[in-house]
């Protein structure tokens, strides 16, 4: 599959900072493909037993798309907050396969969340945790969106905040409530399945 | 739930969390007194929050690829049982190890880093620095091997969590913390002692067991000698990575992560021990505080807080941490690598005497109503005569007795009290190691038949003098004088006494000095072992010479004949009834002496294989002392563990004498081996470790680490601990012995058999004990040899037979197997 040329990413970049909603709109199947093809490449490569860190692939997509094409955009925030909702879609296809792999015997994949030797590593079910953002949508959409920029785009709050064109100071209550209410939500759900 | 009624439990959310937990039920009773309902929704999410909540979602997701090996898969004579983790340098497994039946972790070489002879090189080379550590806080290496074209090693599996996942958001309780802390820096410290940097020292590199033990792993980065450049090349440039993740270079090896990274790490400059250190410090940074030291918004804050931001004092996070502590963490995590500590052992003692500090401070404020504690030193001997030594040393013991009498009296143990014997330390200091509130010194010179005595009591606390006094009298006043100065300790402290009728303190035992001198000579030289025994034999003979009623000269004798033959220095034949006789007078002479019935106990089982005499006679020193510690260890081992099979009771006694004197080289050595036979391996180790340190040139502690290495399966280690310890003893038999079974273990029997040959050889020049050669000969697989020797031990009944033909020591294994011995041994320890 050949990589998408990285000129005309930085262009529709600089395009949409300028006000052109159109440019996003071409812009986000381009860092999809190029997310994906990242994650493909990690994940069923040859070298097995890689781990593929969702803000590390959303750095390495920035690196190659943006800077590498020498484009004037200068803002990593939206560009991670683009990557944020994309990663989410690639990590619970992913999450999906895996189940059904599962089912089906197959090989299996694993998520963890440390690399430690532990018998039991405290890792989210994501398949759980994207139904519960989708619930907590239904809420609070700006809550749910934030959950996105910081877990899937790794984003800080002061970059959530830019992102989002609020303060600091509510996102960092959206955060902190989000959790608990998401916490409770994914414990309970898990419980009754 | 509505989205106007989230945004109502929302806003009261926030503000509880802002909250203590404890005062977070009283604000939401305030804010919504008439809505139980939204109270009730609030305290739910809020309760839902205090487990784990702190660390949910703050890591970015991450994905492991299908794993090299599925359940099931064989590599050589191991078979995956799950994958328990991945990082930069593999995967690793659990797995089953078909031949010892035991589970280990695999840690799996990736296939395209063991084509690459440099990759590989380092992969080799870390798993033999870490294999050749040895340290029950460091996660062992077993083996490094290959199997089907793979690479990896095996490993202890350690059950149990990472310690990142261990700690609460609040930090640890002090105590707990003290105790992670304190072996995480001795397990360094050991390993930088080898020349070993970890590089990566961070909370998900250290396991905590499921007895809440600590053990480090993967000394990834670890490197023998100095550090070559090539591996820091890449880390400046990456360091722009995400917080929290992992530095790697290209090659996939991990490098450091972040937040625990040092200065000079992240500058790319070389990295040596006091890097770790500031790793560590870090680590003790955030299991104090609950967060750790430096924090940033992204990756270039975080670097830029790291190398020039002062952290944040400790005791602002967390006001109960004490200042003492602040000043460590601080020290360790100070830019400069020259303004930390200069070693692992070093903050290892700092830690160490601060809990010292703390515990003593705490024990002080609690005890002073109620008790004081006190330190006798050993009495200076002023006089030309070095023989006065031992009469010196006496009085000292005289006076510890004496005071061990009055309640509400604390005594540190003689053993711990004279391992500061002519050394010249601050007495604070010794107060704080002895755990004591006062310590009373002095001094003795004798001249013809005139005694000076000195003694000064110091509170070691506040640093001022309690008393002091000085008696110019004659020599045959010496009981007097010892009398005098403990009842002026008991008024100075203005303690009561345990009962009334007593007139004295002191019960001298003989009023002959000479007779005393010779006891107290006696009593040090059997307190060294060896072939000191022989001349404390030769004391004592001529303390109950001189004065025939002296019960605890006889006692003495008793436990020097005793001792002479379950060391294997005398014909059992011919020591052993001398034992028991002297024993026997003891006790007819002072029925209640500790020292006579415990001398009575061990000639009892030693000698006369009468195992029902020998307990009640321990039991009944026990209880006229509950602090002999003698008493104890020979109860809680040879009785308990050897005779009966008692082991965890056996372990529980030795340690009894253990706490009792904390300094003794002597109680460890016997506490270790207690704990190998209960199984408590690590705890084992590690105490006679300790022993050793205690008193490098005790041939006991260093049998006693040599054994129970053999027992916890380090057969190479014991047979370097066991080399020492022949070299030291004149070729003890104990240990020949227990290197004969060892080596064969190894899979030697040329080695074991030469062993064997050589013990043989001795025999004919002088006694060897039967039992012992009999261990070796089986050892050597020469069955017939062994059978014929465990014969003669039984029938000149050699102790040994009690000690190491016991069923529940390992050596004999391959006599228990054979029916020919049970013909005539099995009597001995019915089952």
């Amino acid at each position: 599959m050949p990589s998408p040329s990285p000129q005309p990413v930085s262009a529709l970049l600089a395009e949409w900072q300028a006000g052109d909603e159109e440019a996003l709109r071409t812009l986000l199947p381009l860092v999809y493909n190029e997310l994906r093809r990242l994650a493909h490449l990690r994940l069923r490569s040859e070298r097995p037993g890689h781990t593929l860190e969702s803000t590390a692939l959303v750095h390495e997509a920035y690196v190659r798309l943006v800077k590498q094409g020498g484009g004037k955009f200068q803002n990593r925030a939206h560009f991670f907050a683009i990557c944020a909702q994309l990663m989410r879609q690639i990590l619970i296809e992913y999450a999906r396969s895996r189940q059904a792999a599962k089912r089906d015997g197959g090989q299996k994949l694993t998520l963890i969340d440390s690399v430690a030797l532990v018998k039991k590593s405290r890792s989210v079910d994501l398949l759980v945790l994207d139904q519960a953002l989708d619930r907590l949508a239904k809420l609070d959409p700006q809550q749910s969106r934030i959950v996105e920029l910081r877990f899937f785009g790794g984003l800080s709050i002061e970059e959530t905040a830019r992102v989002l064109e609020i303060s600091p100071a509510t996102v960092k209550r959206d955060w902190s409530t989000a959790k608990a209410w998401l916490h409770h939500e994914m414990r309970t759900a898990q419980h009754d399945t | 739930m509505t989205p106007e009624r989230w945004q109502q439990i929302k806003a009261l959310l926030y503000q509880a969390q802002q909250l203590a937990p404890e005062e977070r039920t009283g604000f939401l009773e305030r804010s919504c007194p008439s809505d139980r309902a939204l109270q009730k929704e609030v305290e739910t999410l809020l309760g839902s929050g205090d487990e784990g909540l702190s660390r949910f979602l703050e890591n970015s997701p991450r994905e492991v690829t299908r794993t090299t090996l599925g359940p099931g898969a064989k590599l050589g004579p191991y078979e995956v049982c799950s994958l328990l983790g991945a990082g930069g340098m593999g995967e690793v497994y659990r797995a089953r190890d078909s031949r010892l039946r035991r589970d280990v972790a695999l840690k799996v070489l990736p296939p395209e880093m063991a084509t690459d002879p440099n990759r590989l090189k380092r992969f080799q080379r870390e798993a033999r620095a870490v294999a050749a550590l040895n340290h029950p806080h460091i996660v062992t290496i077993h083996s490094v091997e290959e199997a089907d074209g793979r690479h990896f090693l095996t490993m202890e599996l350690v059950d149990g969590v990472a310690l990142s996942q261990f700690l609460p958001r609040e930090g640890l309780a002090l105590d707990k913390f003290y105790e992670l802390a304190i072996p995480l820096a001795d397990a360094l410290a050991a390993a930088h002692e080898k020349g070993i940097v970890h590089r990566d020292l961070k909370p998900a590199n250290i396991m905590v067991d499921n007895r809440g033990s600590v053990k480090i792993l993967d000394f990834g980065l670890a490197k023998v000698g100095a550090a070559d450049g090539i591996d820091n090349a890449g880390s400046r440039r990456r360091a722009s990575f995400d917080i929290g993740s992992e530095i790697q270079t290209q090659a996939g090896t991990v490098m450091g992560t972040l937040p625990y990274m040092s200065p000079e790490q992240i500058d790319g400059r070389s990295v040596g021990p006091r890097s770790d250190l500031f790793s560590l410090g870090a680590v003790f940074y955030e299991m104090a505080a609950g967060q750790p030291p430096f924090s940033g918004e992204d990756a270039s804050a975080l670097v830029s807080s790291i190398r020039e931001a002062s952290t944040r004092p400790v005791t602002e996070v967390r006001a109960d941490v004490p200042l003492g502590l602040e000043r460590i963490l601080e020290k360790c995590l100070a830019k400069d690598p020259h303004e930390r500590y200069g070693s692992a052992r070093d903050l290892s003692e700092a830690l160490q005497g601060l809990r010292r500090k703390i515990a003593f401070a705490q024990g002080a404020m609690a005890d002073s109503a109620v008790q004081d504690s006190i330190a006798v030193l050993p009495f200076t001997n002023m006089s030309s005569d070095p023989e006065n030594e031992f009469f010196a040393d006496g009085i000292t013991e005289e006076i510890i007795n004496a005071l061990a009498q009055i309640e509400q009296l604390r005594v540190a143990a003689r053993s711990s009290a004279f391992t500061f014997k002519q050394k010249h330390i601050d007495l604070r200091i010794i107060g704080e190691r002895l755990n004591v509130r006062s310590v009373l010194t002095g001094s003795v010179r004798r001249v013809g038949r005139r005694l000076r005595i000195t003694a000064q009591l110091q509170d070691v606390v506040d640093g001022c003098q309690l008393w002091s006094e000085r008696y110019d009298r004659n020599v045959e006043d010496v009981f007097a004088i010892q009398d005098e100065i403990a009842r002026s300790i008991r008024e100075r402290l203005k303690i009561t006494f345990r009962g009334t009728g007593h007139a004295t303190l002191v019960k001298p035992g003989t009023k002959n000095v000479e007779a005393y001198q010779l006891y107290a000579k006696g009593r040090a030289l059997l307190y060294r072992r060896g072939g000191a025994i022989v001349g404390a034999v030769q004391c004592f003979e001529q303390a109950v010479a001189i004065d025939c009623d002296y019960a605890l000269a006889w006692a003495g004798l008793a436990d020097s004949y005793t001792t002479l033959g379950y060391y294997g220095l005398a014909r059992p034949e011919a020591s052993m009834p001398k034992g028991m006789e002297a024993a026997r007078r003891a006790v007819a002479l002072d029925p209640t002496l500790a020292e006579a019935h415990n001398a009575l106990a061990m000639a009892s089982l030693m000698g006369a294989w009468d195992k029902p005499q020998a307990k009640r006679e321990f039991l009944q020193a026990i209880q006229l002392n509950p602090t002999y510690i003698q008493a104890r260890d020979w109860y809680g081992l040879f009785y308990l563990q050897f005779a009966e099979g008692r082991l965890d009771e056996g372990a529980e006694q030795a340690k009894l004498a253990f706490v009792s004197d904390p300094l003794s080289s002597y109680a460890h050595a016997i506490y270790g081996m207690t704990c190998a036979f209960a199984g408590r391996k690590e705890e084992g180790i590690e105490v006679s470790r300790r022993a050793v340190e205690l008193d490098p040139d005790s041939y006991l502690a260093r049998f006693a680490l040599q054994f129970v290495l053999h027992a916890c399966g380090k057969f190479e280690e014991s047979v370097s601990v066991g080399e020492s310890a022949l070299a030291m003893s004149g070729r003890h038999s104990w240990s020949m012995a227990t290197l004969a079974v060892c080596v064969a273990d190894l899979g030697k029997p040329a080695d074991a058999d030469a062993i064997y040959e050589e013990m043989l050889a001795r025999g004919r020049r002088q006694y060897v004990p039967p039992a012992l050669l009999g261990i070796a000969a089986s050892a050597a697989a020469r069955q017939d040899q062994a059978l014929a020797h465990a014969r003669e031990a039984y029938r000149v009944r050699d102790p040994h037979c009690e000690i190491f033909l016991s069923r529940y020591i390992d050596f004999p294994r391959r006599l228990y197997s054979d029916p020919r011995f049970r013909e005539f041994g099995g009597h001995i320890t019915p089952s």
